[in-house]
């Protein structure tokens, strides 16, 4: 056994180490809260959907919505149609089959009476070769791009080139976007169409929920676990977390499901990079350097009411996949903008923004999986007081029952989603079991990201979707 | 106490004061909902009332509705005048007024909650009378950019007298309202009053306030303004004088013929666009040459609207944009998009 009393200053280090950013953690995640309490409580009043349409629609700007797809037979025709019958008076549908080996494209052209068409476009920036090009004269708004497989952000860009619309909106084929959805997340463009290049909305999780002709017909809750603890996982992400950073203009990720962005500004910095999965954290990362050193003026919004549906991994294997991929993306994106760190010429978004990646995405998880690991060691050899143990449990446990109930509270009391009060009262109870396990677990999927970067790994990995629940 | 014991107090603190907080909002929730399923009873018997007494107002004589009927009433009213009109309307104003709507719409001007201003300014819209339009123009005073936005709208809705250099001026176009509904709004108010645009257009140096009336007034199709877009053809601005040209294509007016042959000479490239649009639109032919030569022209988006313009002028613009295509590769690409569209439609 080794003398532990020399390992005193070495366990204090550590320890406070643990302790310095489980602190740093819980304090930016109590500014979250309070930031984006404010900014619910004083954001722009919201017409309703009916004076939207008819008063405003003329001031609305075209839209390209573009959906990668890739091995999507199951879904993709139901998912097509649910975009097509959007509210919005003036938007294509841009489907860019992305070389897939089962019968997405022979299911689009069957389903929609598809034809080969032809479109002249700039190729402003690159991705793998064009197959075909298919359009319906049923279906006007629809377009078909056939591609080589080159990865979401390849297939994102190709849909970029061909876009004629000055606004274009990622979805995933599987996004359920509400079908007011685009007027109200376009409303930024809109208000401030100078200052304003990209928009995210909320993505909500799908488990549960009934799901008819494309739309969610009634909201519930999933009876998975899992997917339980990832509903509050969202809310935290979404509603405090995004909705804190766009306050301040420091809002680094828009959701690749659902975010919106001036095709414009996305050329200027040559597209979603294809050397990394995390293509949705990087291009808006990209977008404010490229912004800040050429010292213009923008805004990157967050807006909380325009909703996007999705289905989240129910198994462990598929959870721990998504999050190693997460892990891996953040990672890329971070060693890829270092420069941005800290540093005063990014204004708020590299002294802020960037920093919080560091601390959140970089830091976090090794510390606290390091943490896991040798406090109860420390504690239990007797060379941790009682003292260090309890902060380090408070920083572990409760701070993130407060965290995760807290953003729950926002919900409650500014959207109020849910629809019934049993579904406030088993969020509040997974709010407060998900601190036990399920966030460790995470953290420990988090280090396997960290693994799968250094070792340079590569592409998505086999993503099977159950397909959502019927309604009606 | 030490800081670190401190931490471990303040995180149980924290989290029981949440789970209070969350269990007293699930108590409240579960009262909303019951609340809320009555009130949706209530309101169907009252819609029935209502429908009838659209129909036949003696139904509704001796019945006074207050509290929660009053609020209830004025919500189904409110939502039947947007899809009534003539008679029924004005029957259903009336009711509005019975209840006392109106003055809780003039109350929920003073809301500190944005989402209640913006819905007592829509509401306030149906009445056209001298004291809330008034309170209308008082309120803009808002830093709220849409509220600013939406009682202007209101103001426009009404059938009276719309005080056009009033409403601009207090819509701080640029500085406080930036929306590209703005439009809209101009477009509506240069149908209702295109003197009172005119004259805001010759007094305003707000660049964005100008090219908005020049959008508004050539989209409201009065000729008259012809001569004040002619003024402002070397206008400093590129922006304005690309609106200008744009504003004689939507005029579609053969009187502009000169300055959209100007305007196919501007050193701007975006004032070029606009003028090879109009050319084609309007159908100057005298325009041919110069749109050849510029489907050579530096900018893409002039070679392309050269092309389309073209294809617009006849057999003898056509034949000479296919001319063009064959001793030029710039011209080729254009020309096939424009060929291809014209084939299209």
């Amino acid at each position: 056994m080794p003398d532990l009393s020399t390992l005193s200053p070495t366990v204090f280090v550590v320890a406070s180490g643990v302790i310095a950013i489980g602190l740093l953690q819980n304090a930016i995640y109590l500014f979250q809260l309070a930031v984006a309490y404010l900014e619910l409580r004083h954001r722009e009043p919201l017409p309703d959907t009916v004076t939207n349409w008819w008063r405003l629609s003329d001031g609305t700007m075209p839209i390209s919505l573009l959906a990668p797809a890739y091995n999507e037979e199951a879904t993709i025709v139901e998912s097509i149609k649910s975009l097509l019958a959007l509210h919005y008076p003036n938007f294509e549908v841009i489907v860019i089959n992305d070389g897939s080996r089962d019968g997405t494209l022979a299911t689009l052209i069957e389903a929609f009476g598809l034809e080969a068409k032809e479109r002249s476009f700039d190729r402003s920036v690159e991705h793998k070769p064009l197959k075909g090009l298919y359009g319906s004269p049923n279906h006007p708004r629809l377009l078909v791009l056939d591609k080589e497989n080159g990865g979401k952000a390849d297939a994102l860009n190709a849909g970029i080139n061909l876009a004629r619309t000055p606004l274009f909106c990622a979805v995933d084929a599987d996004s359920l976007l509400e079908a007011d959805a685009l007027l109200r997340a376009t409303q930024p463009f809109v208000d401030d169409p100078d200052r304003v290049v990209a928009v995210g909305g909320t993505i909500r999780l799908a488990n549960g929920c009934k799901v008819q002709a494309g739309r969610v017909s009634s909201v519930g809750l999933p009876r998975n676990l899992l997917a339980l603890f990832q509903v509050i996982e969202y809310l935290r992400a979404f509603l405090m977390a995004r909705l804190a950073w766009s306050r301040m203009n420091a809002l680094m990720l828009i959701s690749g499901a659902f975010g919106i962005m001036r095709r414009d500004i996305a050329l200027e910095v040559g597209g979603y990079s294809d050397n990394t999965v995390g293509e949705d954290l990087e291009i808006i990362v990209k977008i404010h350097r490229h912004l800040r050193e050429q010292g213009r003026d923008y805004d990157i919004r967050f807006i909380p009411d325009p909703v996007c549906w999705t289905e989240a991994p129910e198994s462990l294997a598929l959870l721990s996949r998504q999050r190693k991929r997460w892990q891996r993306g953040a990672l890329e994106t971070f060693f890829k903008h270092w420069i941005m760190l800290g540093n005063p010429r990014y204004g708020i978004a590299g002294v802020v923004g960037f920093t919080h990646i560091l601390i959140a995405d970089v830091l976090a998880p090794p510390v606290e999986v390091l943490g896991y690991l040798l406090m109860p060691v420390f504690w239990f050899t007797g060379t941790l007081s009682w003292e260090f143990l309890a902060a380090y449990l408070a920083l572990t446990f409760s701070y993130g029952i407060f965290v995760s109930v807290g953003s729950l509270i926002l919900e409650e009391m500014e959207l109020r989603r849910y629809p019934h009060a049993r579904d406030l009262a088993m969020l509040t109870l997974a709010a407060v079991l998900e601190n036990f396990g399920y966030r460790q677990l995470n953290n420990l999927w988090r280090i396997g990201g960290w693994w799968q970067f250094i070792r340079k790994a590569e592409g998505w990995g086999e993503m099977t979707r159950k397909g959502f629940e019927k309604g009606g | 106490m030490t800081f670190l014991a401190a931490i471990w107090w303040t995180s149980w603190f924290l989290s029981g004061i949440a789970l209070v907080v969350m269990c007293a909002l699930i108590v409240k929730r579960v009262w909303r909902d019951r609340r809320a399923r009555r009130r949706e009873k209530r309101k169907v018997q009252l819609t029935s009332i209502i429908l009838e007494a659209v129909d036949d107002p003696k139904t509704m004589e001796g019945r006074i509705l207050s509290g929660i009927d009053a609020e209830i009433a004025s919500e189904v009213v409110r939502g039947l005048m947007t899809v009534v009109r003539g008679g029924a309307h004005e029957r259903l104003k009336g009711m509005l007024k019975d209840v006392g709507a109106v003055d809780t719409y003039l109350a929920g001007l003073g809301s500190r909650d944005p989402t209640q201003r913006l819905m007592a300014v829509n509401n306030l819209a149906f009445f056209d009378e001298p004291q809330i339009k008034a309170r209308l123009l008082e309120a803009m005073g808002t830093e709220t950019p849409a509220l600013r936005l939406a009682i202007a709208c209101a103001l426009i809705d009404m059938e009276s007298d719309f005080p056009v250099a009033e409403v601009v001026g207090k819509l701080e176009i640029g500085v406080v309202v930036r929306s590209r509904n703005l439009r809209h709004l101009f477009r509506q108010m240069a149908v209702r009053n295109v003197q009172g645009m005119l004259g805001v257009l010759g007094e305003t140096g707000n660049q964005v306030t100008r090219i908005l009336i020049i959008d508004g007034l050539a989209r409201a199709g009065d000729y008259q303004v012809v001569p004040a877009l002619r003024r402002l053809v070397e206008d400093p601005s590129v922006d304005v004088r690309a609106a200008v040209m744009r504003g004689f294509a939507i005029l579609d007016h053969p009187d502009a013929s000169a300055e959209i042959l100007r305007g196919l000479n501007d050193e701007a490239w975006e004032v070029r666009v606009q003028a090879a649009i109009g050319a084609g639109r309007i159908g100057i032919a005298e325009a041919v040459p110069r749109l050849i030569v510029l489907l050579d022209d530096a900018r893409w988006w002039v070679r392309l609207r050269a092309a389309g313009a073209l294809t617009r002028l006849g057999e003898a613009g056509t034949e000479a944009l296919k001319m063009a295509a064959a001793t030029s590769p710039q011209a080729a690409e254009v020309a096939e998009i424009a060929l291809l569209e014209m084939a299209d439609n």
